[in-house]
């Protein structure tokens, strides 16, 4: 075969090209310096392992390595970012790890119904209902549909029918409030799991109306813009969305009372600025992730008290219940054990609310 | 390791090849050798020990062999030989399957061992085999080095995942083989694509297919594309790895023979296994079924021996009765188109002919890919909605719909059009310019993309920050 010029070009360039490529990013992987964590996903990135003949015998070093090595890829994020463009636009996969863009908006696909998480929440939630409350109680809950819910009909979808009936038939003594129709995909952030603050007057006024405290809340709030937002999913799925953006809803009611959080021991507002410079800015509304928190409001001249279980989603809707109560206390169960509540929590004469999202409900395993 | 793998393309990779390529040429097999027990070593720290001891045991035979020719003794060696290796194999892939089976079938309650299937046994075996074979047949020279042995056995290019390179087709290349751009171009070439076949495609249908075994709400058409799919994924893993094999040995200026030639094209199982993992066929064919006769002595003797190498073939895939059953089915096949219906399946149209391939091909591959003879049986009557469920469902409808591309992709790349096309490009001057510019642009493209997959691996994401 005639040896063409062109092929040897073709073969200097293909050989040089390789050779040249895996051995600088090889030198680039060895020489940066390691990122300690990823904002994307939100966990501390692999470091390079310690080196010991018991792990190297059992696999863990090589385990260990691998990741180290998958980590601090030098320009992860963008090789990431590669591998999404061409699942979404070449291969034109409808969903990348469950995540899929819908109008703008980073939706994850929650399917299939977990059946067993359904009544595992719903144990747990009677056990309480059977060792901490009474007559003197009036119970209610409420379930917040995931964005997944109000997306289109070509995606999966759980039960979510088959979710409320469950939980509607198997929680004992208590009224459920159904806030499904009070809301649509524009009430929740773009880019992240929940739902936006200055969208959920028409769910509290419905909460408040069933739960009978809406003629308490009379002053009116206003509607204050703090930052911009990238929620969650902002790195998780690497392609266009629309800007978010936290706003609070506040007025002399909230800005005057405190939370008083169990953990930390101090007192902090309800909306916290300070988390502003934080890697999750929703954690605004009453400082994130907390076991157990009370907001007081000492404008109260009746004492009232309301005692909500509740997930993240809590944080932002509770603080527009705050002037119809003297003392709201907001209880996450993923990180505080049930048993330990009795000696913490007076639950005498108070009203509870116990609000989850469908997320949770799904996922309900982390509920202690 | 695995070569779609980080730590294989931008670690070790790189360091081996420069330090092949700047140290002189007498060291090359020793560099070789070194990399290759390294690569074996990061895998399989343990078991290390039991490949270089059997491949001793195999040098030291052979050498006898080879001094005691006109010996009797020479038997008892060649017996040791193949015993040993061929013992450690049973010891560490059947012996717990036999275990569990005698239990069984017997109510006993003997020892289970539990061993860990040391990585490449099964290739590294029959690699072993086929040599100490060759030496006693006088088929090649008894190789005097043991370094040079332990290259060919422990070569990395092929010692995870084959293909099963007999010592003949690299005995020269152990001493004196080309190292060229030409070569070294085409060898990157192939390792790229090779690449590019089992991180995007295959893996991707290998996702597709955990989903199908996950899902609760299957259907009819489910069940087919899942075992179209898993054909396909199986197709692409094993011909991806042997291109990837082949590329890496021609980096290094060996030479290996092709192990997968468009087997779906078939219009016969017998043209299929020609076409599927040639180096395992041609292995069997050479070193089992023509030393018990093959179809030279009667009727009878070829049943045999036609049963014996597809039971065997079953079972060199696994410990498991749906190997077993899997290598028999062919082996049920192939019988019936050598003795009933050959002439018959001549005068068949070529499309029917693929159709009726590709059907027992999707059949044997859903039973090779199931957990246990249970399974595989609910996979297959699933096909035809024996187990009530609906033909098709709105999950089936999603699934399809993101696979789609992948699965066209896959069945057009799994023909020789793709490479029709580009021989039919090159046949044109100006085209071919066109396309020895592109194809460099090609190679690292895929790298790229490949990188990008392999990267998202270790994605894990968190609802909150976790520390």
């Amino acid at each position: 075969m005639k040896f063409d010029m062109s092929d040897k070009i073709k073969n200097i360039t293909i050989s040089i090209l390789f050779i040249f490529t895996i051995s600088v990013v090889l030198i680039m992987n060895i020489v940066k310096k390691d990122n300690e964590i990823s904002i994307a996903e939100r966990r501390k990135l692999a470091k390079f392992p310690e080196l010991s003949m018991e792990k190297f015998y059992n696999g863990e070093l090589r385990e260990q390595f691998d990741k180290y090595t998958m980590d601090q890829f030098v320009f992860r994020d963008n090789f990431r970012k590669i591998k999404a463009f061409v699942e979404l636009n070449l291969f034109r996969k409808k969903d990348i790890n469950n995540l899929y863009e819908y109008n703008g908006m980073i939706i994850k696909q929650e399917y299939p119904l977990n059946e067993k998480s359904v009544e595992n929440i719903v144990d747990k939630i009677n056990t309480i209902n059977e060792n901490y409350l009474n007559e003197s109680n009036d119970v209610y809950y409420t379930i917040i549909p995931d964005k997944n819910y109000f997306a289109d009909e070509k995606y999966l979808k759980m039960d979510y029918s088959k979710l409320q009936e469950k939980m509607n038939n198997k929680l004992i003594d208590m009224k459920y409030i159904n806030i499904f129709e009070c809301l649509n995909l524009e009430d929740f952030y773009y880019t992240d799991t929940h739902w936006k603050q200055e969208n959920l007057k028409k769910v509290s006024d419905k909460i408040s109306s069933e739960m009978n405290f809406k003629d308490r809340i009379v002053t009116t709030f206003e509607e204050k813009e703090i930052t911009d937002f990238n929620g969650v999913y902002t790195g998780q799925l690497q392609v266009k969305t629309k800007q978010d953006t936290i706003k609070v809803l506040t007025n002399e009611i909230i800005k005057n009372s405190k939370v008083y959080n169990f953990e930390t021991k101090k007192y902090d507002d309800i909306y916290n600025l300070e988390k502003v410079k934080s890697g999750d800015k929703y954690d605004i509304y009453l400082s994130g992730a907390t076991p157990l928190l009370t907001i007081e409001n000492k404008s109260v001249k009746i004492p009232k008290k309301l005692i909500v279980f509740r997930d993240s989603f809590g944080s932002s809707l509770v603080p527009l219940f705050t002037e119809a109560y003297s003392e709201i206390i907001l209880i996450d169960t993923r990180y505080i054990a049930t048993k330990y509540l009795k000696d913490l929590v007076e639950f005498e004469n108070a009203d509870v609310l116990f609000i989850y999202s469908t997320l949770v409900i799904n996922n309900s395993a982390s509920l202690k | 390791m695995v070569f779609s793998s980080i730590s294989f393309i931008y670690y070790f990779l790189p360091c081996v090849i420069i330090l092949y390529y700047i140290i002189p040429k007498k060291f090359s097999n020793l560099i070789l050798l070194i990399s290759s027990i390294c690569f074996y070593v990061y895998g399989e720290p343990v078991y290390i020990f039991l490949m270089i001891s059997t491949t001793l045991v195999v040098y030291f035979c052979s050498l006898f062999i080879d001094r005691y020719r006109d010996k009797k003794i020479k038997k008892l060696i060649y017996i040791l030989g193949l015993s040993i290796p061929i013992g450690s194999l049973f010891v560490f892939k059947y012996l717990d399957f036999i275990t569990v089976n005698i239990n069984t079938l017997f109510q006993t309650k003997l020892q289970v061992l539990e061993l860990a299937l040391p990585i490449g046994i099964s290739f590294y075996t029959f690699q072993l085999l086929s040599y100490i074979i060759d030496v006693y047949k006088g088929n090649v020279k008894v190789q005097k080095s043991f370094i040079k042995l332990a290259t060919y056995v422990s070569l990395f290019p092929q010692l995870i995942a084959g293909p099963i390179v007999r010592y003949q087709t690299i005995e020269e290349e152990l001493d004196n083989r080309e190292h060229s751009l030409e070569n070294f171009a085409y060898g990157v070439t192939r390792f790229v694509i090779g690449l590019a076949k089992k991180v995007l495609i295959a893996n991707s249908l290998g996702q597709f297919c955990n989903i199908f075994l996950t899902i609760n709400e299957k259907s009819v058409i489910f069940y087919w594309i899942y075992g179209i799919s898993y054909s396909l994924q199986i197709y692409y893993d094993f011909s991806a790895y042997s291109d990837m094999a082949i590329g890496l040995g021609r980096i290094f200026g060996f030479h290996f023979l092709e192990n997968f030639n468009y087997p779906y094209i078939s219009k016969s199982i017998t043209e299929f296994w020609r076409r599927w993992h040639i180096s395992l066929g041609s292995w069997f064919k050479d070193y089992v079924y023509i030393p018990l006769g093959g179809n030279r002595k009667g009727k009878f003797i070829l049943l045999r021996n036609i049963f014996i190498v597809w039971l065997l073939t079953g079972i060199w895939h696994g410990a498991n009765w749906t190997f077993i059953t899997w290598g028999l089915m062919f082996g049920g096949l192939l019988t019936i188109e050598k003795f009933l219906i050959k002439d018959k399946l001549d005068k068949v149209p070529n499309v029917f002919r693929r159709i009726y391939v590709l059907f027992f091909i999707m059949i044997s591959f859903i039973i090779f890919n199931s957990p246990d003879m249970n399974t595989a049986i609910n996979h297959i009557i699933g096909l035809f909605g024996v187990n009530g469920e609906k033909l098709i469902n709105g999950e089936t409808i999603y699934y399809l719909r993101s696979y789609f591309i992948i699965i066209v992709a896959a069945i057009i790349g799994s023909t020789p059009l793709i490479n029709m096309c580009v021989k039919k490009i090159k046949e044109h001057k100006n085209i071919k310019k066109i396309k020895n510019v592109m194809e460099p642009i090609f190679i690292i493209a895929m790298l790229i993309i490949v990188t990008g997959y392999l990267v998202d691996n270790s994605f894990n994401p968190f609802l909150y920050f976790r520390f």
